[in-house]
């Protein structure tokens, strides 16, 4: 028991993290304040998002790289709506008009995936090339929209807890960290203790025997694209509103580190393996160089390079430690 | 004994594509039995197999399970009655845990959303407890043996209150201690009332471990009484049948055209002193039982081993074969014994199958392959080794296991061997794709060409071969010419050997 717990990915990466926070912080005390831990946990929210999309996806044997052209797209409509009407309503709405068309094209992907059989890398390609384009074309998406609807100004100043520093510099974390809480906690709770969740694992080990034990591949299919579709949508309006501004291209270009990172939590590119604690902690890992690597005095053109060793590590010692389990 | 029927199958019937997999089959299961259904391949065990799970839909007849009938059992209704068939291939999920793997889909099942996994565990651990097993339920089944995940599968079954556990070969890849085992878990359910029903064909597992023995054979239901009204001879007898025996070889050798011969070849562990010679329009069977050496032994004549030692003669010429290349040079072909992964490129079409190994005849000016002759020659192929499929430009995995053996053995008559070597020609095959394969090896006997068959399956040999050579430990311990020869007799060599 004490070894398999020392040889899961979820230990091996949260040791990982915590000598990366040690080294840091014994070379820079900057690292470990705690202003420095909410800037950091506010600029991840959407990268974790995403990451949960990305899990529940390769769990059922699939690769989705569509996620931020939803997210693109149902949060640029959402806000060229909120411009055109001027709504200043309940936030909620907001949400739950761009989680809404987010759930229309992860539809489209589940009937592409689902009923033609494509497989999920080409579809997820293919769509969101067609999501950016049509914005792009119809919507000029790919113009920045610096000001943001009013609406969402305010929710952005909205925030759970505000420190100040002793430089008099403010930090905050923002309200929708809630939002992420939740989605997190509930995809957890759907993978780990619902038959549907349990059907996402089956289908991601053998389609064949999850057929023979009577899973509803369709309805799990539908629900997989659908959901990431859901929080898509939200995460597209979180990234708005944190950045107080719009635009389709400041979304593309994470997915593949977004998917690698979810493989380093665990997640296994064939399916049926991965889950939320460790796609959680393996974004932490590329959070963490992302941000604070400067803060040890190596200059950004390293970011990418020690993106690459990390993911390389977290995925080669738990696979070499499991071989030498089996 | 109790004697209480629980599933009945009565004159069931099944065409596949114009080929009658089972001609009326009758079939009874009896409580607290262990029953081996046996029979050649293609003689419709699996057929009637998915037709009681439910998996097939028969032509005519009716499934009586205790007081109901069914003319079109759907999978679910076969299920809820009882009916868990453990197939082959299994239906484990890898990447889940042995507890998850045996009572998740109980609890689906039972329309159940919400997982509890402390019910699970428990139900999981009561039902490995209750049959003594050793399986540890937080295992993930990815680490298990083959023998342990089909405990698995037996346990699930049980979990869905089987009354009935059919295995397809569930003997195939276990070892003989697993085999021991495996018998004495299903001994156990016998004991609890369930009825077991394996398929084999091992004379050992057959009277080692049933109480009744169904023999089928081209679709019918040639015997099924109590095991003690079988002995060895009777069963071998049975299994074969007298049909195919009356066929007459007409084809004249003339043994002083000889075409292959080989001296004294030996490799090391593998076999030893091996000499025959093959004529003109000769079909040599070679048998001996698993491990004999008898692979190897083609193995190293098609290059793809070294022979160590002795001599090789083709058409009378001592020639010297190191590789692939070299056998090929020297007109011989070898069609492997398992196709899915030796022989066949599964995911390229026919076309591209059936030329694999020829396309160098089709080069013509500029070193460019002449894509129309190669295309006239797939279609006149594929009508000859009487290919069925809409199109040569479909995916080989999409073909029938004979339609595949047959676009297999045209690839290699494409090169025009005089020598073919042909390793198991109808594993896996249906009835009819059989008699096709006959044919296709009398034609190639016909037009001259020499033809190694290595086959386990005894009437096949005798059907087909002039002459038959027995080996044991990679030696040829017994020579016989068919006419005088019965399958008893070959059966019973076999069984010494």
């Amino acid at each position: 028991m004490k070894l398999k717990l020392l040889c899961s990915n979820e230990f091996i990466l949260a040791v990982i993290i915590v000598i990366l926070a040690l080294v840091i912080g014994i070379n820079n005390p900057v690292f470990l304040t705690f202003g420095n831990f909410i800037t950091l946990l506010k600029s991840s929210i959407v990268m974790y998002i995403f990451a949960l999309c990305v899990t529940i996806v390769m769990v059922s044997g699939g690769i989705d790289v569509s996620f931020p052209a939803i997210a693109a797209t149902s949060s640029y409509v959402t806000v060229l709506t909120l411009l055109k009407t001027g709504y200043n309503g309940s936030i909620f709405f907001v949400f739950l008009m761009s989680a809404l068309i987010g759930m229309a094209l992860g539809l489209i992907n589940a009937i592409i995936i689902y009923e033609f059989k494509v497989p999920t890398l080409i579809a997820t390609l293919s769509t969101s090339a067609i999501y950016v384009g049509a914005i792009g074309t119809y919507l000029g998406g790919l113009k920045e929209i610096y000001q943001i609807p009013a609406i969402l100004e305010a929710y952005h100043s909205r925030n759970l807890i505000t420190t100040v520093n002793a430089e008099g510099i403010k930090f905050s974390l923002p309200e929708s960290f809630l939002i992420l809480v939740v989605l997190t906690a509930a995809t957890w709770f759907v993978l780990r203790y619902t038959y549907m969740g349990r059907g996402i694992y089956s289908i991601g080990g053998s389609k064949k025997s999850a057929r023979r034990a009577g899973y509803n591949l369709r309805l799990i299919s539908y629900f997989i694209y659908i959901y990431v579709g859901l929080m898509s949508g939200i995460a597209g309006i979180i990234f708005v509103t944190l950045l107080r501004a719009s635009s389709v291209r400041s979304f593309l270009g994470q997915e593949l580190i977004i998917i690698a990172a979810v493989a380093m939590g665990g997640a296994r590119i064939t399916g049926g393996k991965g889950s939320v604690l460790g796609a959680i902690l393996g974004i932490t890992i590329i959070v963490i160089i992302k941000n604070s690597l400067i803060l040890l005095g190596i200059t950004s053109e390293w970011q990418t390079f020690f993106i690459g060793v990390f993911i390389l590590l977290g995925i080669g010692v738990s696979a070499y430690r499991n071989k030498q389990i089996a | 004994m109790d004697n209480t029927m629980i599933i009945e199958a009565k004159n069931i019937k099944k065409t596949f594509g114009g080929v009658q997999a089972l001609k009326g089959v009758d079939f009874k299961i009896r409580t607290g039995e262990i029953h081996c259904l046996a029979g050649e391949n293609g003689s419709g065990k699996s057929t009637l197999i998915k037709i009681i799970s439910g998996e097939y839909t028969p032509d005519s007849g009716e499934i009586i399970i205790g007081e109901k009938k069914y003319n079109n059992i759907k999978p679910r209704e076969a299920i809820h009655n009882g009916v868990q068939v453990i197939y082959q291939d299994f239906s484990v999920f890898p990447n889940l845990t042995v507890a998850e793997n045996i009572a998740a889909s109980h609890e689906l099942a039972q329309n159940k959303k919400i997982v509890n996994w402390k019910k699970i565990k428990g139900l999981a651990v009561q039902i490995i407890e209750k049959l003594n097993l050793h399986l540890d339920v937080d295992a993930y089944v990815e680490n298990l043996s083959i023998a342990d995940k089909q405990l698995v599968e037996i346990c699930r079954a049980l979990i869905q209150d089987a009354k009935v556990i059919i295995m397809d070969e569930p003997t195939t890849a276990l070892t003989k201690k697993e085999v021991t085992a495996l018998f004495k878990v299903t001994s156990e359910l016998k004991k609890q009332g369930l009825a077991i029903v394996f398929v084999s064909h091992k004379t050992e597992e057959v009277f080692g471990f049933a109480d009744r023995l169904t023999i089928f054979r081209s679709g019918k239901n040639v015997v099924s009484e109590e095991i003690a009204f079988f002995n060895r001879m009777n069963f071998s007898q049975y299994m074969t049948g007298r049909e195919l025996k009356d066929h007459s070889f007409d084809i004249e050798i003339n043994p002083e055209n000889i075409l292959f011969e080989v001296k004294n070849i030996s490799r090391n562990k593998e076999f030893e002193n091996i000499s025959f010679s093959l004529c003109e329009g000769e079909v040599l069977g070679i048998t001996g039982l698993l491990g004999s050496g008898r692979t190897k032994l083609a193995n190293a004549i098609f290059g793809l081993s070294k022979i160590e030692s002795g001599e090789v003669y083709v058409q009378g010429k001592k020639v010297e074969i190191h590789c692939v290349r070299d056998a090929i040079k020297n007109n011989i072909a070898y069609v492997p014994s398992d196709r899915l992964t030796e022989g066949l490129f599964l995911p390229r079409s026919i076309e591209n199958n059936l030329m694999a190994a020829s396309l160098g005849q089709y080069i013509g000016k500029l070193n460019m392959i002449n894509w129309r002759d190669v295309s006239q020659k797939v279609k006149s192929l594929m009508a000859s080794m009487n290919v069925v499929a809409p199109s040569a430009k479909l995916p080989i995995q999409a073909l029938s296991g004979g339609n595949q053996q047959r676009v297999l053995i045209g690839k290699w008559l494409n090169i025009n061997p005089d020598i073919i070597i042909m390793n198991g020609p109808t594993v896996g095959v249906d009835i009819g794709s059989k008699d096709d394969i006959y044919t296709i090896i009398s034609d190639m006997a016909q037009k001259g060409i020499g033809v190694i068959i290595i086959s386990d399956d005894l009437p096949e040999l005798i059907h087909n071969c002039n002459r038959i050579m027995v080996m044991k430990n990679g030696r040829i311990i017994h020579e016989y010419q068919s006419e005088d020869l019965s399958e008893q007799m070959l059966s019973e060599t076999l069984g010494e050997a």
